[in-house]
């Protein structure tokens, strides 16, 4: 029995992935519609361009659509998802040369609060920081990511993905201080007013 | 350095997480898998036309070549006329047989005068 189209939004997402899998070009869709803002953020942390980042996310999806039949267990689908999107990343940085370059970038300028939005002001901070760095300080940020996970991810050594994180942490901390002196003050302000 | 984040950092990229409920991007990326599936269904068009035109042109010579060598590897070493030992003997008592004997034998010479070798 075929399930109707206008059912697909109220459907479990473990039956849309079956159904995808098995060559539904509408459960894929709405499989697109549920997953884009996760896979189009981790771009957008990764490079600060947003219209690469949407080509990246697009580029994802169409290795999910051509790899989907492989994937065996369901369950996994959210890692393995991350995983594609990860390659992606890293196949753009090998093809730009950028891997070579694991020194920082040179470029202390702090976050403006001229960039509206936090999203922006975030991807302004990170795009000083070197893509190998980024990329490290991303999946341990944005997607939660151990270090172990991402040194096996990052074919890495253990060591380097901590002492990226570390330095990137610290640049972020710096460059997004104004962040830290807005919460102060609101802080501050609250006291007062209490 | 322990797998400890700041929990500031931690908050920010929480909060700068954006939510898209973009068509434009979900019709460019069914577009994106049409053109792949067309361009699929091109290439195994292509492969087929393409094995087609091999066949056309090759199969004939190669199924003489093979014949030829079937008629050439099968001769009789020993001809034993209609006899039962004829019917018992032929996997054996043919030109194949010799060829792989013979094969067999350079390549144990070959690893032998190798080790030689390799000892002194």
């Amino acid at each position: 029995m075929r399930i109707a189209r206008e059912y697909y939004p109220q459907c479990p997402e473990a039956l849309i992935i079956s159904l995808a899998r098995d060559g539904d070009r509408d459960a894929f869709e709405e499989l697109v519609k549920r997953r884009q803002s996760s896979i189009r953020n981790l771009m957008r942390r990764f490079c600060s361009d947003s219209s690469l980042a949407d080509d990246l996310s697009q580029q994802v999806f169409l290795k999910l659509w051509t790899n989907l039949k492989t994937l065996k267990n369901v369950d996994a689908f959210g890692g393995w998802l991350k995983q594609i999107a990860l390659s992606i990343w890293l196949q753009h940085l090998r093809k730009h040369d950028a891997l070579r370059d694991a020194d920082e970038y040179e470029g202390s300028e702090q976050v403006t609060r001229d960039n509206p939005g936090k999203s922006m002001d975030l991807n302004t901070a990170l795009s000083v920081l070197a893509p190998i760095v980024r990329s490290c300080v991303v999946l341990s940020y944005q997607e939660g990511m151990s270090h172990e996970e991402i040194s096996n991810v990052m074919k890495m050594p253990l060591g380097t993905v901590k002492s990226h994180i570390r330095r990137g942490t610290e640049k972020l901390r710096r460059l997004l201080a104004i962040y830290r002196e807005q919460e102060d003050q609101q802080h501050q302000t609250m006291e007062k007013l209490a | 350095m322990s797998e400890q984040r700041d929990p500031r950092l931690q908050a920010l990229f929480a909060e700068a997480n954006e939510s898209y409920a973009d068509n434009d991007f979900t019709k460019q990326v069914m577009l994106l898998t049409r053109k792949r599936k067309i361009q699929w269904y091109f290439a195994i068009v292509i492969a087929a036309a393409v094995a087609l035109v091999v066949a056309s042109q090759f199969l004939q010579p190669l199924q003489t070549v093979a014949l030829l060598l079937t008629d050439v590897l099968s001769i009789e070493l020993i001809d034993l006329g209609d006899s039962p030992a004829a019917w018992f003997l032929t996997p054996i008592n043919n030109l194949a047989t010799v060829i792989v004997i013979l094969a067999k034998g350079l390549r144990t010479s070959w690893r032998k005068v190798q080790q030689v070798s390799f000892a002194n």
